[in-house]
């Protein structure tokens, strides 16, 4: 069966470009110009993803995301205007699963889809499954015998960043916010735990080897927080 | 309390007394026995009142005096011998007369002292007056009006001093306190309001409100009250009429300075206001300008495609469509450009600032650039150790890509552009360096300045609007560091920029 996705944007001109290119890879359609509309069609038609720009005529977009977190896993991303990056981290952390910022460029948004898409397919072992081996790229972390090896190289991480690594790979593709992560790893946030997430991420990029000025692994979304490469 | 002071002194005047009137004595006895005309030795004592009443102070030590040596010529020298008796009645017109000239001389001696003490307290105190009013002169700003105000009051009565300033609406700009805050409590603060509202002197003192801690006295001008100044004394005194004359004499200083330094502030901020309105206008106009280059371009292409849809090839339509995203992408920029400028003089602008490891704004602020050009070579080099900085993350990614962005325009393509950071004292920086054909010692000084544009040469594709740079520098400079740029060896240019690494700004 064919993917469905359900857009959401109050400006035509964007909903029928992001229809035109959505299509175009094979994958069904339905859209809303408002929050209203958009909370019927997601409980009525249960799309596979919504895409939800954050500036809505009838209601937040923050809004639209809780309501239907509390009924729905459907994965949401989140489109907003530039310069709104506290509303974004908002929208992240309220459960959406990642986020394009306006003017954004179509391939990037049906890399984005492909990668949760694919996720979906794979159903939810990877996250819910306890040990499992991931592989991005040279990466490889084995979370049976918790190791992680780097072009067969193995390197060897502290608890915690080994912890970081295995909790990106697991939200593969997803961007983490540093709530989320500060709060997984070290159960809290505190300032001292920002701290303590730059220098972990830091020490990490250095032992899997990252080239500053081409990620291979680890992006860092400034301001909001990391994403582990999928493609 | 007044009497506990005074008690150490009263002992004291009376053993010098004692000691005067002793060697008197003795010089008058010694004079006796050789047998020294009697009137010496009324002088000898005469002497002694004067020496003390110049010592002592005081129109009752010289009274007590005058009356002590009568008493004592009597009693050594006057027959009989010893007792206080007189023999001859003649001498007590002697006494009467010695009473008297010692009691007038002993007076004029003290008047004479006082008189050079209330000299000396005048020309201090228009000494004084002459120096405070050159510090209030030399001011600048309404704020250091202040701070001296109250610092040359407080020194003056060594007293706590409350400098209060209001602007023409009655709000209050500045409150200076010098010495401790007793202004706090309620009737101090209804005093001062009182002294505000009516103009005229409020608190201890007077009959307004006479149990506070202070005496509150305005500022006045032509147009009003400008403020009040608060002076409240150490050991629960009022204050003397030579110091309320006192505070009388500055206010009216203080006045002119205030009104002085308003028109100037008045004037500055208009001057600002004429300036951001000719700025703004020439913003329009370069905007406008520039904006019309890319939609000129797209519009053309759209309609051509559109008008000859069948006429042209795919290949053709496939590149206006590819040129008209490129010409958007670069309308967009512009436009940001104008947004995050506009917002920035607004002061719309808030620095979110975070604790951010560097390096990482770097990669981003790369990768950003690198999705839109793969013609360039960029090279990063981080340090070791994970540099933190508290900054505005987004900010200041946004300055490495307008500074790698004007790297690329102006530099041809395959060369290399090189980012680096490093951290010396408590600085970090970061450092764009590239190999382009570099900025000629003409420009240098101004490619800043907002809306400057360099000489295009035939290497540069696009042209920006000239409010990358300046926008930089706003950005570098509210996070209280300091962007330069400086010409690279052999060729190209370094554009380079430093906060205060996080131990400093925390």
């Amino acid at each position: 069966m064919k993917p469905l996705i359900l857009i959401v944007d109050d400006e035509t001109s964007i909903r029928s470009f992001l229809q035109v290119s959505i299509e175009t890879q094979g994958y069904k359609c339905i859209d809303a110009a408002n929050g209203a509309n958009a909370l019927m069609l997601a409980t009525s038609h249960n799309p596979d993803i919504l895409i939800l720009d954050l500036g809505l005529p009838d209601m937040d977009g923050l809004d639209v995301i809780k309501r239907l977190r509390k009924i729905s896993q459907m994965p949401i991303i989140v489109i907003s205007a530039r310069g709104h990056d506290r509303e974004k981290v908002e929208a992240l952390d309220a459960g959406a699963d990642d986020y394009l910022t306006k003017p954004f460029s179509v391939t990037e948004l049906l890399a984005r889809l492909r990668v949760i898409l694919r996720h979906k397919s794979n159903g939810n072992i990877s996250s819910e499954a306890e040990t499992f081996t991931y592989k991005v790229k040279d990466l490889i972390i084995d979370t049976d015998k918790r190791r992680v090896w780097n072009h067969n190289e193995e390197i060897r991480l502290t608890p915690n960043e080994y912890k970081v690594l295995v909790l990106l790979a697991k939200n593969q593709g997803k961007v983490l916010t540093h709530r989320y992560i500060t709060e997984n790893i070290w159960g809290g946030i505190v300032a001292e735990d920002t701290q303590s997430l730059r220098v972990c991420m830091g020490n990490l990029r250095r032992k899997i080897g990252e080239d500053p000025s081409q990620p291979k692994y680890i992006i860092t979304e400034i301001g909001v927080g990391y994403r582990l490469i999928d493609e | 309390m007044k009497k506990f002071k005074l008690k150490p002194n009263i002992i004291k005047n009376l053993v010098i007394m004692m000691a005067i009137m002793f060697v008197c004595t003795v010089t008058s006895l010694i004079f006796d026995h050789i047998r020294i005309l009697e009137s010496n030795i009324v002088m000898i004592y005469l002497l002694g009142v004067l020496l003390f009443s110049f010592i002592a102070e005081g129109y009752l030590y010289s009274l007590f005096a005058s009356v002590c040596v009568v008493l004592l010529y009597n009693f050594f020298f006057i027959e009989p011998q010893y007792t206080l008796k007189v023999d001859n009645p003649d001498y007590l017109i002697t006494f009467l007369v010695m009473f008297i000239v010692g009691w007038i001389t002993s007076m004029l001696t003290i008047r004479v002292k006082l008189e050079r003490q209330l000299v000396k307290d005048r020309e201090e105190y228009i000494s004084s007056l002459y120096f405070i009013e050159e510090r209030l002169l030399n001011v600048k700003g309404v704020e250091e009006l202040a701070i001296v105000s109250a610092e040359e009051i407080s020194k003056q009565f060594k007293a706590n001093v409350l400098v209060e300033f209001f602007d023409s609406t009655g709000v209050l700009v500045y409150r200076k306190i010098e010495g401790e805050e007793v202004f706090k409590e309620n009737n101090d603060c209804l005093a001062c309001l009182e002294t505000y509202q009516s103009g005229s002197p409020c608190g201890r003192g007077t009959t307004l409100f006479s149990n506070t801690k202070a005496y509150y006295s305005p500022v006045l001008s032509q147009n009003g009250v400008l403020g009040v100044i608060g002076v409240s004394l150490n050991d629960d005194l009022s204050l003397s009429n030579a110091q309320r004359a006192f505070i009388e004499v500055i206010s009216p200083q203080i006045a002119v300075v205030l009104k002085k330094e308003r028109i100037y502030e008045k004037q500055q901020h208009t001057k600002m206001e004429i300036q951001a309105e000719r700025l703004r206008a020439d913003m329009l106009r370069t905007i406008s300008h520039d904006l019309r280059t890319p939609l000129a371009g797209i519009m053309g292409m759209a309609s051509t495609g559109f008008d000859n849809y069948d006429k042209i090839g795919d290949d053709v339509k496939k590149n206006f469509l590819k040129s008209i995203y490129e010409d958007a992408e670069w309308l967009n920029e512009l436009v940001e450009d104008v947004l995050q400028t506009t917002q920035y003089e607004e002061g719309r602008i808030k620095l979110n600032i975070a604790e951010e490891a560097a390096e990482e704004i770097i990669t981003a602020a790369v990768t950003h650039v690198k999705k839109h050009t793969s013609k360039y070579k960029i090279q990063v080099n981080i340090p070791d150790e994970i540099i933190l900085v508290q900054v505005d993350g987004v900010l200041i990614r946004q300055v490495i890509i307008n500074i790698l962005n004007n790297a690329i325009n102006y530099s041809p393509e395959e060369s290399v552009i090189i980012v680096s950071l490093y951290c010396k004292d408590d600085q970090v920086f970061f450092e764009v360096k590239d190999n382009g054909p570099g900025i000629s010692e003409e420009e240098l000084p101004h490619i800043f300045e907002r809306y400057y544009n360099r000489n295009i040469n035939s290497i540069t594709k696009r042209k920006g609007m000239g409010l990358g740079l300046s926008l930089c520098k706003s950005i570098v400079e509210a996070h209280n560091g300091k962007i330069a740029v400086c010409n690279n060896e052999p060729h190209g240019t370094i554009v380079r920029f430093y906060v205060l690494s996080e131990k400093e700004t925390k």
